[in-house]
C-alpha cells in the first residue's frame, strides 16, 4: 500500500539482478513522467527514510551533478526528494531519443 | 557454560512504525487505535507524548481523546507491522541461528558458545541497538542475561533505545526488589494471589518455601519460584523451529452484540468457515469443538464436546458451536465477542473408521466443495463466495476472519 508524503515520489525501476543476488537500479520513472537515467549507485545500505517516510535498501544515485536517494522498501520503490528537487530531475534529466 | 542470552524489544512498536512512515506526526502525541465503528476501538499502543498524558494502553479512544484532545490516533496497518517485524527478525539472525520471536515486536537471541561471555554480549547488544536505529529507523530495548526470563526483564528495565545487563553474580540485588508482577508469566490473577500470601516483590517469591510455593500456585508457582532465583532453562528455539499445531481457532467482536440465535448462527458459521479452512490448510481434522462468548460486563464463559468423527468441514464445526451455543449459554442475552477453536487434531489423511449408518460419500463430497471454495478464494478474494446464512445481516457479512485474523504473542511454552 502506497504511503503518501510531499517528499517521497514513487517511481517505476528498471535495474539489473546480479549474479551476488543485489539489485543495480539503472533508471526509473514516475507513473506518467520521463525516465531518468542513473549515471551511477555510489551507496547502497539499509535505511530509513527520514524526510519521505519509509524504509528500505537505500541506493545514493548520482545523477548529473546529482545526488538522489532511491529507496526500494518491497515491493515497491520510491525516490526521496522535495518538491524543487523532484521538479529539477525530471526536467535535466530525461534521456535523449 | 553460562549461556548468554538478549532480548530485543521495540519501543512503542506499532506507534514507531506509524511515526517512521508518516513524517508530519512524527511532534505528535500518537496512538495506533482500532476502528471505533467495528467496536474495537480501543489504544493499541501510544508513543512517549501520548504516555505522558496518562493513555494507557487497552483503554477506549474515546477516554484517551478525553486525556488528551490532540492525541493523533491511527488505525493498525498490520501487514506493515508483520513484514517490519520480519526484517527486524533478518536483522538478529545475522548474530544467531537461534532467535525465537514472542509476538511481532519482541525476539530472543542466544549468543551462547565457547568463549562468548555476558560483556560481549552486552558490546553485541549495543550494535544491534544502534543498527536497528540507523538502518531501520524505529528503536529497540536489549536486556542481556544468562537466561530468557531475566533478558526478558533487563528489556523492560531501560527505555528507549538502551541496554541492560544482568549477570548471574549480581541479579539479586538487581532484581529482587522488583515488584512480583513484573516476572513473566505473573500476571494479574497470579499477582493478586501472590499478594495475599504477602509476596510483593520477585525476591519474596524468590525466598517463598517450595512447599508453599507449590501448595498455593501447583507446579507453575514452582516454575516462577525457579525463575525467580535465575533458574530458567527454557532454550531459544532455532530460527526453523516450528511449534505442534495443537488447535485452530478463531474469534471476533462484531459490529453489533450477539442478542438472538440467528446473530450466533451466522456468526459462528463465519468463525467455523475460517477454522475448517485453516484446519485443512494445515492437513489436519479435528475431535473436539469449544465455543466462547464474551458478555457486554466482559465476562467469558465457553464450553467444549467431542465429535463422533474428525473433521474439518464448516457445517458439522458450526452445527457443534450452535448445539453447544444454545445448550450452555443463556439466550436472548446480548454477547459482545465470540470465538470458536477446534482440537485434538488428526492427520487428514489418517484412516477413518467407517459404520453402516455413516455417510462418508456426502463427507467427501463435502470436503471437496470446500476445497474448491478454498482455491476460489485464494485466487479471487474471500468474498468471492459467501454462505447464505451470513447474507443475512450486512453488518457481520463484512467481517473477514481470515484476513482480519490477528496475530498475538506466540505462548513462551511452545517449544
Amino acid at each position: 500500500m502506497q504511503r503518501q508524503s510531499p517528499c517521497k515520489h514513487y517511481v517505476k525501476v528498471r535495474a539489473d539482478h546480479l549474479l551476488n543476488g543485489h539489485i543495480r537500479p539503472l533508471m526509473f520513472r514516475t507513473e506518467d513522467g520521463p525516465a531518468v537515467l542513473i549515471d551511477a549507485v555510489e551507496d547502497e545500505r539499509e535505511a530509513p527514510a527520514l524526510k519521505a517516510g519509509g524504509q528500505g535498501t537505500r541506493y545514493v544515485c548520482r545523477i548529473g551533478e546529482q545526488r538522489v536517494y532511491l529507496f526500494h522498501d518491497e515491493p515497491m520503490w520510491f525516490i526521496e526528494a522535495d518538491q524543487e528537487q523532484a521538479a529539477r530531475l525530471w526536467s535535466e534529466h530525461t534521456p535523449e531519443g | 557454560m553460562s549461556r548468554v542470552i538478549l532480548h530485543c524489544d521495540a519501543n512503542s512498536f506499532y506507534a514507531s512504525v506509524e511515526m517512521l512512515y508518516d513524517p508530519s506526526i512524527r511532534d505528535k502525541p500518537v496512538a495506533v487505535g482500532g476502528s471505533v465503528e467495528a467496536r474495537h476501538g480501543i489504544i493499541l499502543t501510544k508513543n512517549p507524548k501520548a504516555k505522558a498524558f496518562g493513555i494507557k494502553t487497552g483503554e477506549a479512544i474515546w477516554q484517551a481523546k478525553q486525556k488528551c484532545p490532540e492525541l493523533v490516533c491511527v488505525p493498525p496497518d498490520y501487514p506493515l507491522y508483520v513484514r517490519f517485524g520480519k526484517k527486524m527478525r533478518r536483522l538478529y539472525e545475522q548474530y544467531s541461528d537461534r532467535v525465537e520471536s514472542f509476538g511481532l515486536d519482541e525476539a530472543w537471541i542466544d549468543l551462547t558458545n565457547p568463549g562468548v561471555t555476558i560483556a560481549d554480549g552486552e558490546r553485541i547488544a549495543h550494535e544491534i541497538r544502534c543498527r536497528v536505529r540507523d538502518e531501520l529507523g524505529v528503536t529497540v530495548s536489549v536486556g542481556v542475561s544468562f537466561n530468557k526470563i531475566f533478558a526478558k526483564l533487563g528489556s523492560d528495565m531501560k527505555k528507549p533505545d538502551a541496554v541492560t545487563v544482568i549477570r548471574p553474580e549480581g541479579f539479586r540485588e538487581q532484581i529482587w526488589q522488583l515488584p512480583a508482577g513484573d516476572l513473566l508469566y505473573v500476571g494479574p490473577s497470579t499477582r493478586r494471589r501472590l499478594a495475599r500470601m504477602n509476596v510483593r516483590t520477585i525476591g519474596d517469591l524468590a525466598r517463598l518455601d517450595t512447599a508453599v510455593v507449590q501448595y498455593c500456585l501447583g507446579k507453575n508457582g514452582l516454575l516462577l519460584k525457579a525463575y525467580a532465583n535465575g533458574l530458567d532453562e527454557s532454550p531459544v528455539m532455532p530460527v526453523d523451529f516450528r511449534a505442534a499445531i495443537k488447535s485452530v481457532g478463531n474469534s471476533t467482536t462484531p459490529p453489533h452484540d450477539i442478542r438472538s440465535a440467528e446473530d450466533a448462527r451466522c456468526i459462528y458459521y463465519l468463525l467455523a468457515e475460517s477454522v475448517a479452512a485453516r484446519l485443512r490448510q494445515e492437513g489436519f481434522r479435528a475431535r473436539c469443538v469449544t465455543i466462547s462468548a464474551r458478555t457486554t460486563e466482559l465476562t467469558t464463559g465457553s464450553h467444549q464436546r467431542m465429535l463422533r468423527k474428525p473433521t474439518n468441514l464448516t457445517d458439522e464445526i458450526a452445527g457443534m458451536a450452535m448445539q453447544l451455543f444454545s445448550e450452555r449459554f443463556l439466550q436472548g442475552m446480548p454477547y459482545r465477542s465470540v470465538g470458536i477453536s477446534c482440537s485434538h487434531l488428526t492427520l487428514d489423511d489418517a484412516p477413518i473408521q467407517l459404520d453402516f449408518m455413516g455417510d462418508e460419500e456426502r463427507r467427501v463430497a463435502m470436503e471437496n466443495m470446500e476445497r474448491s471454495i478454498d482455491d476460489l478464494r485464494r485466487r479471487f478474494g474471500h468474498q468471492v463466495v459467501q454462505r447464505g446464512v451470513v447474507l443475512t445481516d450486512r453488518g457481520f457479512a463484512e467481517i473477514n476472519p481470515v484476513e482480519d485474523h490477528t496475530i498475538h504473542p506466540v505462548p513462551f511454552f511452545s517449544g
